[in-house]
């Protein structure tokens, strides 16, 4: 048998933890949790939620399974594998907020039954598709009349602010949250906010207030005491839980969404002779070699995602580093129930390792590989905005599926021209010749194809 | 434990009840202590501030349940005579009247 191995992000809770297995998945259950636990489930709260779709399902496996580490545990627990894991710090805006609400309906639809959550970390939310998924099951304790909500820092830190910094000033979330895994804190959040946007209750009691206490009750053990002496009352906790939840479903993104999302619908015509043969090149690809994971790179809107999926892809993780392509994307994923998860991506830096130990979230290439790659309209963002070197490009895209279709665009395509504008083009190795070279170098070509006048071709490869 | 009482208290002398009951609440809870299970640090900040927006919760919650006994008492008094003196309420003499 081979042995299971917990997983590097899953330590923080004593409760138990999550170990790997031959592919599956199990979280161990430890006596100082059992209590709570069971009550739990005696509420009938966790059979309402995996029915709804909103908790990852869960059943308890042989002890056994686990070995020494399951004889340790109360229960061991076997979850579905997830798709694909994701980080707050992908996501776009709209997938934030929709983890931030399901965070608040759960923590209230589980106070209805005499539950509360001990946490409200954003990695306790995971995606399929575009629909948000809790999969922390041991989150959930007994709730006693008093309790106060004890993950409300933590809720602002990790969901909160974040959406704040893009709602209010414009600011996508995405570099600060991968710097600071954490999220962002009410104090920053205050030293940022300009005065009139105090003024509003929420932002004033939330983030300028919270910050305010926060600093002058540090050394303070006096203020402790008496707020730890002090009780929250029910109807006051489900209170404090509505109005976040009224307010952050109303937030948005500084600038109108709507205005970005009818943009790229205008400039996104399948009229066009190039896009369809286009189209029918990536079907054919998917369609012959249905793929379970399929990574779309540069996924813009998501149009070769959904078609990707609508020719016998399983499930379809997009890549970009435009917000509002990815915004829109998710919107649509959301709105057709696709199994498309697009995220927040720059592919000249890409998610690392990081966290405790630089293992705690695991870097873009660790959650790697998947069955099949498309790179559409990318090579020349890389090769020739970024400077990347052709073969390092192509060498990285191979190396993440062994299967797939990479779009080489001429030198002489306007959107290349656009790029080598306002600069020296030191590109002497870039043109088709070289690029069927490099690739031929590293994967076999099954098949290639022309699908613009202006030379825009595309590469079907397999890796031997 | 039970939660249904603490659900907002609608009109009339259920909100009499509800309001009477978040007072009462208030007060039991300020003088007990209940133990915390928690493996995060919540922030001094963070608690003091639920605090206090506890108290506007609750403080709101009684003089809403209030409120709406007062408008409730006003509203009864208002049908009451609104019947007395409506021409086209129904009474049993025009329903008899009314054609079959």
């Amino acid at each position: 048998m081979t042995s299971s191995r917990p997983d590097a992000g899953s330590f923080r809770d004593r409760s138990g933890r999550v170990f790997l297995l031959d592919e599956r998945v199990y979280r161990t259950v430890m006596p100082v949790a059992a209590a709570d636990f069971e009550f739990v489930r005696s509420t009938g709260l966790i059979d309402a939620l995996i029915a709804e779709g909103r908790l990852i399902q869960e059943t308890i496996a042989d002890r056994e399974v686990l070995g020494e580490v399951g004889r340790k545990a109360r229960y061991v627990l076997e979850h579905p594998r997830l798709p694909y894991v994701s980080y707050p710090y992908e996501w776009p805006f709209a997938a934030l907020k929709a983890a931030a609400l399901l965070q608040l309906d759960i923590h209230l639809a589980a106070l209805k039954r005499g539950v509360t959550l001990s946490d409200a970390s954003a990695y306790n939310v995971q995606f399929r598709g575009a629909r948000p998924l809790f999969i922390d099951a041991l989150s959930f304790r007994r709730y006693v009349e008093g309790d106060y909500w004890t993950a409300h820092r933590q809720f602002c830190d990790q969901f909160l602010n974040p959406l704040l910094l893009r709602a209010l000033l414009g600011v996508p979330h995405n570099a600060w949250y991968r710097g600071s895994l954490e999220g962002i804190t009410a104090e920053e959040m205050s030293a940022l906010l300009p005065l009139r946007r105090k003024l509003s209750w929420n932002v004033f009691t939330h983030v300028a207030l919270q910050a305010r206490l926060q600093r002058g009750t540090q050394r303070d053990d006096k203020a402790l005491a008496r707020a730890q002496a002090r009780k929250l009352p029910l109807i006051g906790f489900q209170q404090i839980l509505r109005g976040m939840r009224n307010w952050i479903a109303r937030l948005e993104p500084k600038v109108s969404g709507k205005t970005v999302w009818a943009d790229y619908a205008r400039e996104h015509s399948y009229e066009d002779e190039d896009e369809r043969r286009k189209r029918q090149f990536v079907a054919e690809f998917v369609a012959a070699r249905k793929p379970q994971m399929l990574f779309d790179l540069g996924c813009n809107t998501g149009d070769y995602s959904k078609l990707a999926l609508d020719s016998g892809a399983g499930y379809v993780v997009g890549f970009d580093f435009d917000q509002h392509a990815v915004q829109a994307a998710f919107r649509q994923s959301s709105a057709e129930r696709l199994e498309f998860l697009p995220l927040i991506l720059d592919a000249t830096n890409p998610s690392p390792d990081q966290g405790w130990a630089e293992a705690e979230r695991a870097g873009f290439t660790r959650r790697s590989p998947a069955d099949a790659v498309i790179a559409l309209a990318l090579i020349h963002h890389l090769a020739i905005a970024k400077n990347v070197p052709m073969d390092q490009v192509i060498a990285w895209i191979v190396a993440m599926a062994p299967q797939g279709v990479i779009e080489f665009v001429q030198k002489s395509d306007p959107m290349v021209q656009r790029l080598l504008q306002l600069r020296e083009d030191v590109f002497d190795d870039y043109d088709q010749e070289t690029f069927e070279r490099l690739l031929a170098g590293r994967a076999s070509i099954v098949k290639s194809v022309e699908v613009s006048t202006r030379g825009r071709r595309l590469y079907w490869y397999r890796r031997d | 434990m039970t939660t249904d009482i603490h659900e907002r208290p609608t009109r009339g002398a259920a909100a009499g009840l509800g309001a009477r009951r978040s007072a009462l609440m208030v007060a039991a809870l300020l003088f007990h202590s209940a133990p915390s299970h928690a493996y995060l640090d919540p922030g001094t900040g963070s608690i003091i501030l639920q605090g206090l927006l506890a108290g506007i919760a609750v403080a709101l919650g009684v003089a809403r349940a209030y409120w709406q006994r007062i408008k409730a008492f006003f509203a009864r008094a208002d049908s009451e005579i609104a019947e007395r003196n409506d021409p086209t309420s129904p009474t049993e003499e025009s329903k008899a009247k009314s054609p079959q």
